[in-house]
């Protein structure tokens, strides 16, 4: 019985099942093609099933378990995407986690991923050489075994898995720093249904090729990049997001080389190519027929602008579009509707504020606030706007973000108060501020703490917990909050810390102390840190410092305070 | 002025403009980690910039080995030098 016959008889709609019947089906189509270390590689289905089964193997001969955890720690080559699939192939339950960053201090980068196995219960870890010995100084109390390319078995076959639809596929990590990284549970059936319906919605073809530097470990990356493509049959061109943020052209070399369709990225990417394309440059970027903003706020002037520079390339207004994705619901929940520009808004900036109203207006004396669509839901997928109560509100009145339907995760791996507190009756509570007209959704802001910048989620709290003990600021005194810079298109990370010191050089130190603590535990470098006298920052009445009042003060006179 | 006292001014002059510090701030020792907001993204801004002002490419492979602004201005230096042999050739 072939591997593929095995299937239909059981009726398992898998990611393997799938894989295997493109395998059977087109063998030879190209899947991905790979830059990576100065090489292309051209994967088909064929390629990607026989350099996964020695993984598959690997799984085997450490005799995993189905739903056994394994980690995929490897910089974003063609190894990765075999590694990823070997796992699912075998039945395990595979999570690709961040590469150490050469900015950041390995202990640092160790003890989140560390904490990360121990959680999990990690069986296995497909990594390379080099960092498994690195490995081998951060132990912990949680055996994991290291697998490097040297130490797989020889084989191409790939094993019968004993998996069903209703199984976990994958987990999806979400950033953060130790203690704080979440493992969004993906069943088969969910990440299938996502991969259907969002085809559907964006009219996905034979004719469609997708162009990426996204990180794989970020669920923009892994599902619309890797996942979807491999399931639909649309292949897909990918770069290391290293390369693409030195040289971010190189996505505009792509998109004409291989005459791409389809391209996804944050606000802040758009804007990045904005700044670092130079007048005299041309690409033919008349092929994409979408490029989707995603993963963090999608800003109108930021696409305007795109189109604006990018038109004469042949980027059309109708070909940039918008979607409201997050890994707890596999990734798209709305997308805007191709080959139609999303609408944007303008609504009363002091009626969204006072009245909780998104108030369209035309008054120019007005403050006013621009707020693109992120299109309807995708099949199945039901939005809805809940006060904090959880009764569902009307069209314009601003509320939380819930999302319902057969795509959604099946919580966070082993954490269930933290998946009680989101996942409640059938809903996603996202935690986003929006609103809802005519069935396309809004979104406008958060309801707690979370601050995204450049595409990925950060809690200001876990930002805050990790200066805990930068040497010259008051203890507890130090607070992180965002703002928004439009040159680029993004929020930036503002630090506010108190201190006893007033000596220059001592202020000097202390400000690399908290760029160093910041860049150590979480990778993130502040774009402005302030210090200031004790007792500047605004407690709340529950003696807490307030973030948002400590942010309009800071944004007022009384910054002239400031020891720097 | 040595011509790597002359890039080193050059370099400093895009780099406080470019990020928003004080020149006076800038040694040859200052690395991106005492420089606020100098992230990856700012880092290819950065490049870019100092491409632009000193009419010059710089190599891909070597940009993330930088370790200060010592480096990038040798980095500078070397792209540079080239360009100073065809002067002094056809001068």
């Amino acid at each position: 019985m072939s591997l593929l016959s095995f299937w239909k008889k059981y009726e398992q709609d898998t990611v393997s099942q799938r894989i295997l019947e493109r395998l059977d089906q087109t063998p030879d189509r190209l899947y991905a093609r790979v830059h990576f270390a100065d090489t292309t590689h051209s994967i088909s289905y064929r390629r990607l099933a026989e350099c996964a089964a020695p993984y598959a193997a690997a799984c085997a001969k450490a005799n995993l378990s189905a739903g056994d955890r394994v980690v995929v720690l490897k910089e974003q080559g063609p190894d990765l995407l075999y590694a990823f699939f070997g796992a699912i192939f075998a039945g395990a339950v595979p999570t690709i986690l961040a590469p150490p960053s050469p900015r950041q201090d390995p202990a640092h980068f160790w003890r989140g991923h560390r904490e990360v196995m121990d959680r999990i219960r990690a069986q296995l870890l497909f990594t390379t050489s080099k960092l498994k010995t690195e490995l081998i100084s951060f132990p912990t109390d949680h055996a994991v075994t290291a697998i490097t390319e040297e130490d797989l078995p020889s084989t191409t076959r790939l094993p019968i898995p004993d998996t069903s639809s209703q199984d976990v596929a994958f987990l999806q990590h979400s950033s953060g720093t130790t203690g704080t990284k979440k493992g969004v549970m993906i069943s088969h059936a969910a990440l299938l249904h996502q991969v259907d319906a969002y085809a559907r919605r964006l009219g996905l073809n034979e004719r469609d090729h997708i162009v990426s530097w996204l990180p794989l470990y970020h669920d923009m990356g892994l599902i619309a990049c890797c996942l979807l493509p491999v399931l639909s049959g649309v292949p897909v061109t990918m770069i290391s997001p290293f390369d693409w943020t030195m040289r971010p052209t190189l996505l505009f070399d792509l998109i004409e080389r291989a005459k791409a369709s389809l391209v996804w990225q944050p606000n802040f990417a758009f804007q990045h190519l904005i700044n670092c394309v130079r007048p005299d440059d041309n690409w033919d970027l008349s092929s994409v027929r979408a490029f989707i903003d995603c993963s963090e706020r999608c800003r109108p002037e930021t696409l305007d602008q795109f189109a604006s520079k990018f038109g004469p390339m042949g980027v059309r207004k109708s070909s940039l579009h918008t979607c409201y994705a997050m890994a707890e619901t596999v990734f798209a929940a709305t997308q805007s509707e191709p080959g139609k520009a999303p609408r944007t808004e303008t609504i009363d900036a002091q009626a969204l504020v006072d009245e909780g109203v998104a108030r369209p207006t035309l008054d120019t004396h007005a403050t006013t606030s621009s707020v693109l669509s992120c299109g309807k839901p995708i099949d199945d997928v039901t939005v809805l706007i809940m006060d904090e109560e959880g009764n569902r509100l009307p069209d314009r009145r601003i509320g939380e973000i819930c999302v319902s339907g057969p795509c959604l995760a099946r919580g966070y791996d082993r954490q269930p108060e933290k998946s009680a507190s989101v996942f409640r009756e059938g809903w996603y509570h996202t935690r986003d501020l929006g609103y809802l007209s005519n069935g396309e959704l809004f979104v406008t802001g958060r309801v707690d703490d979370l601050l995204i910048l450049n595409g990925r989620n950060h809690y200001a709290h876990d930002l805050e917990f990790s200066l805990r003990d930068t040497s010259g600021i008051v203890p507890g005194r130090v607070i992180a909050f965002s703002e928004y810079r439009e040159d680029l298109g993004s929020d930036v990370l503002i630090v506010l810390a108190e201190t006893r010191e007033s000596d220059t050089a001592a202020l000097k130190t202390i400000k690399k102390n908290i760029r160093d603590k910041m860049l150590d535990e979480t990778g993130l470098v502040p774009a402005s840190i302030h210090l200031f006298p004790p007792l500047w920052l605004i407690k709340s009445t529950s003696g807490k410092i307030s973030r948002e009042a400590t942010a309009q003060k800071y944004n007022s006179p009384a910054r002239e305070e400031g020891l720097t | 002025m040595t011509s790597t006292e002359e890039t080193f001014g050059r370099v400093c002059s895009v780099i406080a403009a470019e990020l928003g510090c004080a020149e006076c701030d800038l040694s040859a020792a200052t690395t991106a980690e005492d420089v606020d907001g100098w992230d990856s993204l700012a880092h290819a801004r950065l490049i870019m910039s100092l491409e632009d002002h000193l009419n010059i490419r710089f190599p891909g492979e070597k940009l993330f080995e930088l370790d200060c602004i010592g480096d990038l201005v040798s980095l500078a230096d070397e792209a540079l030098a080239p360009k100073k042999e065809n002067t002094r050739v056809v001068a």
